[in-house]
Protein backbone atom coordinates (compact mmCIF):
# COMPACT_ATOMS: atom_id res chain seq x y z
CA UNK A 1 0.00 0.00 0.00
CA UNK A 2 1.44 3.43 -0.93
CA UNK A 3 1.10 5.93 1.81
CA UNK A 4 2.07 9.61 1.98
CA UNK A 5 4.88 11.03 4.36
CA UNK A 6 4.03 13.52 6.66
CA UNK A 7 6.89 13.75 9.52
CA UNK A 8 9.72 14.92 8.01
CA UNK A 9 11.74 14.58 11.20
CA UNK A 10 10.70 10.49 11.34
CA UNK A 11 11.90 10.89 7.19
CA UNK A 12 14.83 12.16 8.23
CA UNK A 13 15.43 9.81 10.85
CA UNK A 14 14.75 6.99 9.18
CA UNK A 15 17.28 7.79 6.00
CA UNK A 16 19.83 8.22 8.46
CA UNK A 17 19.45 4.68 9.81
CA UNK A 18 18.90 3.14 6.81
CA UNK A 19 22.30 4.73 5.75
CA UNK A 20 24.15 3.72 8.07
CA UNK A 21 22.90 0.10 8.31
CA UNK A 22 24.19 -0.22 4.59
CA UNK A 23 21.12 -0.62 2.59
CA UNK A 24 21.90 0.31 -1.03
CA UNK A 25 20.13 3.59 -2.41
CA UNK A 26 20.14 6.14 -4.89
CA UNK A 27 18.76 9.02 -2.40
CA UNK A 28 21.02 11.52 -2.08
CA UNK A 29 18.81 14.85 -0.59
CA UNK A 30 20.46 16.75 2.00
CA UNK A 31 18.71 16.87 5.56
CA UNK A 32 16.88 20.28 4.59
CA UNK A 33 15.98 19.07 1.01
CA UNK A 34 14.45 15.96 2.34
CA UNK A 35 12.40 18.15 4.90
CA UNK A 36 11.22 20.05 2.32
CA UNK A 37 9.51 17.63 0.01
CA UNK A 38 7.87 16.31 2.94
CA UNK A 39 6.77 19.34 3.65
CA UNK A 40 5.49 19.98 0.32
CA UNK A 41 3.45 16.59 0.58
CA UNK A 42 6.05 15.29 -2.19
CA UNK A 43 6.57 11.99 -0.69
CA UNK A 44 4.72 8.77 -0.61
CA UNK A 45 6.26 5.48 0.41
CA UNK A 46 5.50 1.67 0.05
CA UNK A 47 7.25 -0.78 2.01
CA UNK A 48 8.09 -4.19 1.33
CA UNK A 49 10.39 -6.92 2.98
CA UNK A 50 13.69 -5.77 2.51
CA UNK A 51 13.29 -2.36 1.28
CA UNK A 52 10.97 0.51 0.51
CA UNK A 53 10.51 2.98 -2.18
CA UNK A 54 9.97 6.41 -2.02
CA UNK A 55 8.11 8.26 -4.33
CA UNK A 56 8.87 11.78 -5.07
CA UNK A 57 5.47 13.61 -7.14
CA UNK A 58 6.47 15.92 -9.62
CA UNK A 59 4.20 16.91 -12.78
CA UNK A 60 3.94 14.69 -14.82
CA UNK A 61 5.84 11.68 -13.38
CA UNK A 62 7.08 10.21 -10.11
CA UNK A 63 10.87 9.55 -9.08
CA UNK A 64 11.79 6.29 -7.37
CA UNK A 65 14.13 6.46 -4.87
CA UNK A 66 14.98 3.32 -3.14
CA UNK A 67 16.42 1.57 -0.06
CA UNK A 68 17.30 -1.99 -0.35
CA UNK A 69 18.89 -4.66 2.15
CA UNK A 70 22.25 -5.96 0.39
CA UNK A 71 21.27 -9.14 -0.86
CA UNK A 72 17.68 -7.88 -1.80
CA UNK A 73 16.74 -7.73 -5.62
CA UNK A 74 14.41 -4.61 -6.71
CA UNK A 75 10.54 -5.88 -5.63
CA UNK A 76 8.61 -5.29 -9.12
CA UNK A 77 7.41 -1.81 -9.21
CA UNK A 78 3.48 -0.92 -8.77
CA UNK A 79 1.92 0.74 -11.54
CA UNK A 80 0.75 4.39 -10.96
CA UNK A 81 -1.33 7.17 -12.40
CA UNK A 82 2.10 8.40 -14.16
CA UNK A 83 5.43 7.14 -15.21
CA UNK A 84 7.81 6.19 -12.71
CA UNK A 85 11.77 7.57 -13.36
CA UNK A 86 14.67 5.95 -11.93
CA UNK A 87 17.52 8.17 -11.61
CA UNK A 88 20.96 6.78 -10.33
CA UNK A 89 24.14 8.62 -9.72
CA UNK A 90 26.72 5.69 -9.80
CA UNK A 91 30.75 5.64 -10.08
CA UNK A 92 31.39 4.67 -13.95
CA UNK A 93 34.38 2.38 -12.51
CA UNK A 94 32.01 0.12 -10.15
CA UNK A 95 29.88 -2.62 -10.94
CA UNK A 96 26.48 -1.43 -10.77
CA UNK A 97 24.07 -2.69 -8.16
CA UNK A 98 21.22 -3.37 -8.27
CA UNK A 99 21.97 -4.45 -12.04
CA UNK A 100 20.19 -3.27 -14.57
CA UNK A 101 18.71 -6.52 -14.76
CA UNK A 102 17.47 -7.11 -11.80
CA UNK A 103 15.72 -3.54 -12.29
CA UNK A 104 14.46 -4.18 -15.70
CA UNK A 105 12.95 -7.62 -14.18
CA UNK A 106 11.32 -4.56 -11.66
CA UNK A 107 9.47 -3.50 -14.13
CA UNK A 108 11.82 -0.50 -15.79
CA UNK A 109 13.14 -0.11 -19.25
CA UNK A 110 16.59 1.66 -19.82
CA UNK A 111 15.61 5.37 -21.17
CA UNK A 112 19.31 7.40 -21.54
CA UNK A 113 22.48 8.28 -19.42
CA UNK A 114 24.48 10.86 -18.91
CA UNK A 115 27.74 11.26 -17.56
CA UNK A 116 29.23 14.28 -15.83
CA UNK A 117 32.30 16.75 -17.01
CA UNK A 118 34.35 19.16 -15.57
CA UNK A 119 36.92 21.67 -16.58
CA UNK A 120 39.07 23.57 -14.26
CA UNK A 121 39.33 27.34 -15.06
CA UNK A 122 42.98 27.19 -14.36
CA UNK A 123 43.14 25.66 -17.98
CA UNK A 124 41.21 28.01 -19.55
CA UNK A 125 43.05 30.63 -21.54
CA UNK A 126 41.12 33.69 -21.15
CA UNK A 127 39.47 35.71 -24.14
CA UNK A 128 37.54 39.01 -24.85
CA UNK A 129 33.78 38.03 -25.72
CA UNK A 130 30.82 40.51 -25.86
CA UNK A 131 27.98 38.46 -24.04
CA UNK A 132 24.29 38.46 -24.26
CA UNK A 133 22.07 37.94 -21.66
CA UNK A 134 18.65 36.73 -21.91
CA UNK A 135 16.27 39.53 -21.04
CA UNK A 136 12.18 39.11 -20.06
CA UNK A 137 10.81 39.72 -23.15
CA UNK A 138 12.62 36.53 -24.82
CA UNK A 139 10.87 34.32 -21.63
CA UNK A 140 8.52 32.69 -24.06
CA UNK A 141 10.58 31.46 -26.84
CA UNK A 142 13.82 30.23 -24.62
CA UNK A 143 10.83 28.61 -22.52
CA UNK A 144 9.52 27.22 -26.15
CA UNK A 145 12.45 26.41 -26.78
CA UNK A 146 13.83 24.77 -23.98
CA UNK A 147 10.73 22.11 -24.47
CA UNK A 148 10.96 21.39 -27.68
CA UNK A 149 14.66 20.59 -26.86
CA UNK A 150 14.86 18.13 -23.95
CA UNK A 151 12.95 15.34 -23.18
CA UNK A 152 10.37 15.78 -20.09
CA UNK A 153 11.48 13.20 -17.27
CA UNK A 154 14.90 13.63 -16.77
CA UNK A 155 15.70 17.19 -17.71
CA UNK A 156 15.36 19.26 -14.17
CA UNK A 157 13.84 21.31 -16.72
CA UNK A 158 12.37 24.70 -14.82
CA UNK A 159 9.09 26.19 -14.63
CA UNK A 160 8.21 29.37 -16.38
CA UNK A 161 8.60 31.85 -12.84
CA UNK A 162 11.75 29.97 -11.93
CA UNK A 163 13.42 30.44 -15.71
CA UNK A 164 12.02 34.16 -15.56
CA UNK A 165 13.66 34.24 -11.89
CA UNK A 166 17.04 33.00 -13.81
CA UNK A 167 16.84 35.21 -16.80
CA UNK A 168 16.34 38.32 -14.30
CA UNK A 169 19.55 36.97 -12.51
CA UNK A 170 21.38 36.69 -15.46
CA UNK A 171 21.92 32.82 -15.59
CA UNK A 172 20.48 32.92 -19.42
CA UNK A 173 22.76 33.60 -22.04
CA UNK A 174 21.34 33.97 -25.89
CA UNK A 175 22.91 33.69 -29.23
CA UNK A 176 20.98 36.24 -31.31
CA UNK A 177 20.71 37.64 -34.29
CA UNK A 178 18.91 40.24 -36.10
CA UNK A 179 17.02 39.99 -32.20
CA UNK A 180 16.63 36.61 -33.19
CA UNK A 181 16.92 33.65 -30.72
CA UNK A 182 19.23 31.86 -32.33
CA UNK A 183 20.07 29.54 -28.67
CA UNK A 184 19.88 30.01 -25.43
CA UNK A 185 22.61 28.50 -22.11
CA UNK A 186 20.91 28.36 -18.87
CA UNK A 187 23.19 27.70 -15.81
CA UNK A 188 23.02 27.83 -11.86
CA UNK A 189 25.71 28.03 -9.49
CA UNK A 190 26.98 25.38 -6.89
CA UNK A 191 29.11 25.03 -4.39
CA UNK A 192 31.43 23.56 -6.41
CA UNK A 193 31.67 25.70 -9.86
CA UNK A 194 29.46 26.73 -12.66
CA UNK A 195 26.38 24.36 -13.82
CA UNK A 196 25.86 24.28 -17.54
CA UNK A 197 21.86 23.14 -16.55
CA UNK A 198 20.59 23.61 -20.69
CA UNK A 199 21.94 24.48 -23.57
CA UNK A 200 19.99 24.08 -26.66
CA UNK A 201 19.80 26.16 -30.45
CA UNK A 202 17.04 26.84 -32.96
CA UNK A 203 16.55 23.87 -35.68
CA UNK A 204 17.61 25.88 -38.48
CA UNK A 205 20.71 27.11 -36.44
CA UNK A 206 22.40 24.52 -35.70
CA UNK A 207 25.61 23.00 -37.26
CA UNK A 208 26.76 26.74 -37.42
CA UNK A 209 28.87 26.97 -33.91
CA UNK A 210 26.15 28.62 -31.65
CA UNK A 211 26.41 25.94 -29.15
CA UNK A 212 30.28 26.45 -29.07
CA UNK A 213 29.79 30.34 -28.61
CA UNK A 214 27.36 29.64 -26.09
CA UNK A 215 29.45 27.79 -24.54
CA UNK A 216 32.76 29.84 -24.46
CA UNK A 217 30.44 32.94 -23.40
CA UNK A 218 29.06 30.55 -20.21
CA UNK A 219 32.89 30.07 -19.53
CA UNK A 220 34.41 33.35 -19.91
CA UNK A 221 31.66 35.69 -18.52
CA UNK A 222 32.43 34.59 -15.36
CA UNK A 223 35.78 35.47 -13.58
CA UNK A 224 35.70 33.87 -9.90
CA UNK A 225 34.27 30.73 -10.67
CA UNK A 226 36.68 27.84 -10.01
CA UNK A 227 35.32 24.71 -12.05
CA UNK A 228 32.88 24.30 -14.82
CA UNK A 229 30.18 21.12 -14.56
CA UNK A 230 27.86 20.00 -16.88
CA UNK A 231 25.82 16.21 -17.71
CA UNK A 232 25.83 15.10 -21.38
CA UNK A 233 23.98 12.58 -22.40
CA UNK A 234 26.05 9.74 -23.53
CA UNK A 235 24.39 9.20 -26.89
CA UNK A 236 24.71 12.65 -28.17
CA UNK A 237 28.34 12.18 -30.09
CA UNK A 238 28.79 16.00 -31.45
CA UNK A 239 28.21 17.25 -27.60
CA UNK A 240 30.62 14.94 -25.99
CA UNK A 241 33.17 15.70 -28.70
CA UNK A 242 32.37 19.51 -28.58
CA UNK A 243 32.92 20.11 -25.14
CA UNK A 244 36.34 17.95 -24.78
CA UNK A 245 37.66 20.41 -27.69
CA UNK A 246 36.76 22.62 -25.27
CA UNK A 247 39.10 20.56 -22.51
CA UNK A 248 35.80 19.26 -20.46
CA UNK A 249 37.01 15.32 -18.73
CA UNK A 250 34.71 12.96 -17.66
CA UNK A 251 34.91 13.04 -13.32
CA UNK A 252 33.70 9.37 -13.15
CA UNK A 253 29.99 9.83 -12.65
CA UNK A 254 27.42 8.33 -14.65
CA UNK A 255 23.82 8.87 -14.20
CA UNK A 256 21.49 5.78 -15.90
CA UNK A 257 17.91 6.38 -16.14
CA UNK A 258 15.00 4.12 -16.90
CA UNK A 259 11.40 4.25 -16.81
CA UNK A 260 8.15 2.21 -16.13
CA UNK A 261 5.61 3.86 -18.52
CA UNK A 262 1.91 3.85 -17.03
CA UNK B 1 44.25 6.02 7.23
CA UNK B 2 44.74 4.11 4.48
CA UNK B 3 41.57 2.39 4.19
CA UNK B 4 39.86 5.72 4.53
CA UNK B 5 42.32 7.72 1.76
CA UNK B 6 41.81 4.49 -0.82
CA UNK B 7 38.09 4.54 -0.47
CA UNK B 8 37.73 8.36 -0.64
CA UNK B 9 40.65 8.04 -3.80
CA UNK B 10 38.18 5.79 -5.15
CA UNK B 11 34.76 8.27 -4.49
CA UNK B 12 36.68 10.93 -6.04
CA UNK B 13 39.54 10.53 -7.63
CA UNK B 14 39.83 14.21 -8.84
CA UNK B 15 39.85 15.56 -5.32
CA UNK B 16 43.19 16.41 -3.27
CA UNK B 17 41.78 15.14 -0.05
CA UNK B 18 45.34 16.15 1.77
CA UNK B 19 45.09 19.75 0.85
CA UNK B 20 41.28 20.74 1.12
CA UNK B 21 40.46 21.11 4.90
CA UNK B 22 36.88 22.49 3.55
CA UNK B 23 35.52 19.54 1.62
CA UNK B 24 31.66 20.03 2.27
CA UNK B 25 31.68 23.76 2.74
CA UNK B 26 33.59 24.43 -0.50
CA UNK B 27 31.29 21.85 -2.46
CA UNK B 28 33.87 19.81 -3.69
CA UNK B 29 31.61 17.10 -1.73
CA UNK B 30 28.66 16.94 -2.45
CA UNK B 31 25.32 15.08 -1.37
CA UNK B 32 25.79 12.21 -3.15
CA UNK B 33 29.35 12.19 -1.74
CA UNK B 34 28.36 12.28 1.42
CA UNK B 35 25.83 9.20 1.00
CA UNK B 36 28.03 7.16 -0.88
CA UNK B 37 30.87 7.88 1.60
CA UNK B 38 28.45 6.94 4.62
CA UNK B 39 27.83 3.53 3.30
CA UNK B 40 30.74 2.80 2.29
CA UNK B 41 32.75 3.86 6.18
CA UNK B 42 29.58 1.59 7.87
CA UNK B 43 30.86 -1.31 5.62
CA UNK B 44 34.91 -0.65 6.12
CA UNK B 45 34.99 -0.13 9.87
CA UNK B 46 31.75 -1.91 10.71
CA UNK B 47 29.96 1.26 12.60
CA UNK B 48 26.65 2.78 12.17
CA UNK B 49 26.53 6.58 11.70
CA UNK B 50 23.28 7.96 12.81
CA UNK B 51 21.50 11.42 11.05
CA UNK B 52 23.42 13.41 13.96
CA UNK B 53 26.61 12.73 12.65
CA UNK B 54 25.90 13.34 9.01
CA UNK B 55 26.60 17.11 9.21
CA UNK B 56 29.44 18.93 7.16
CA UNK B 57 31.63 19.08 9.94
CA UNK B 58 32.50 15.49 10.22
CA UNK B 59 33.03 15.05 6.79
CA UNK B 60 35.13 18.57 6.33
CA UNK B 61 38.63 16.99 5.80
CA UNK B 62 40.35 13.41 5.96
CA UNK B 63 41.03 13.77 9.71
CA UNK B 64 37.48 14.96 10.44
CA UNK B 65 36.01 11.48 9.05
CA UNK B 66 39.05 9.82 10.19
CA UNK B 67 37.91 11.19 13.64
CA UNK B 68 34.10 10.41 13.54
CA UNK B 69 35.18 6.63 12.85
CA UNK B 70 36.91 6.48 15.16
CA UNK B 71 34.47 8.09 17.81
CA UNK B 72 31.82 5.47 16.93
CA UNK B 73 34.39 2.46 17.08
CA UNK B 74 34.80 3.59 20.56
CA UNK B 75 30.68 3.57 20.99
Amino acid sequence: MIKKMIDGQAFWQEIAKRLSTGQRTNFFFSEEDALLLVQKEKISRWDFNGGVYFFLKEEKFYKLYYFLDKEKNPEVLPTLTEPIILEEVLLASKERIPSKDSWEKAGLKPYLERKRMYLMAKNIIPEERSIAFASENMLEDIFYLMNESFEPFSSALPTKDELLRDILNQKVLVSLQNQKLLGFLHFGEMKQGSMLWHIAVMPQARGLGVGEGLVKDWIFAQKDVKKFLLWVRTDNPPALGMYEKFGFLPDGRVAPVMIKTT
Amino acid sequence: METLLKILAELRPDVDFEENKELVDSGELDSFDIVSLVGELCEAYEIEIGAEDIIPENFNSVEAIMALVVKLQED
